[in-house]
């Protein structure tokens, strides 16, 4: 490490899927390398209505407003199913935001997404910060080294 | 992330760059910036963003 600085990992996250097409995602998604978990957020269509009354302020979603919403919710199912389908190896992560709280979400996406410590105590002659070193890499923590 | 309208993604996403450290890219947020780089002084660009400046964007 001598003369280098250690550069942090960072971590990106997409915000929907607006290629629409898995061709068209995969070929932007390529310099990034595969997403390490998807993302599926869901909630019930009741919910999604009262959002949409809260959102617009109105007391009625309209035949158009509906069907906008329904064909939203289909196009999203069929996006899903893609990217599971084809992401085999890539955990998903769900979260129904309409069933849980937003303190329960929170409490989810800290324990899957934060990051944990490895502490180890030991003889400054005994090399282990290789190993653990890589294993907080390969398991997403951080690795406390005391001696 | 992926998810249906209104199903949260905002909120979520503001929990993963606040709590959890994570860059998120929304690709709404960069098609406003770069519908201002695509216009001018005298003519704002309207319409859809092209995906590929989004895109383009979110590589540098």
């Amino acid at each position: 490490m001598e003369g280098k600085e250690a550069v942090p990992r960072r971590r990106f996250v997409f915000r929907g899927y607006p290629q629409k097409k898995l061709d068209d995602f995969q070929k932007f998604i390529a310099p990034f390398g595969n997403p390490e978990f998807i993302l599926a957020l869901t909630c019930k269509d009741d919910i999604v209505r009262q959002r949409y009354l809260k959102k617009h302020d109105v007391d009625d979603v309209n035949e158009e407003q509906q069907a906008e919403l329904t064909e939203d919710s289909k196009l999203n199912k069929k996006i899903r199913t893609e990217l599971t389908n084809h992401f085999k190896e890539v955990p998903v992560v769900n979260i129904d935001t309409g069933k849980d709280s937003m303190e329960v979400v929170a409490r989810t996406l800290a324990d899957k997404f934060a990051a944990k410590v490895i502490l180890v105590n030991h003889e400054s002659s005994l090399s282990v910060d290789t190993a653990c070193s890589n294993l907080a890499i390969r398991y997403n923590c951080l690795y406390v080294s005391a001696y | 992330m992926i998810g249906k309208s209104l199903s949260g993604k905002t909120e979520v996403s503001r929990m993963m760059s606040g709590n959890l450290d994570f860059t998120v890219l929304d690709h709404k947020a960069i098609a406003e910036q770069v519908r201002s780089r695509l216009g001018t002084e005298e003519e704002q660009f309207e319409g859809e963003v092209p995906l590929a400046e989004i895109e383009k964007d979110i590589s540098r």
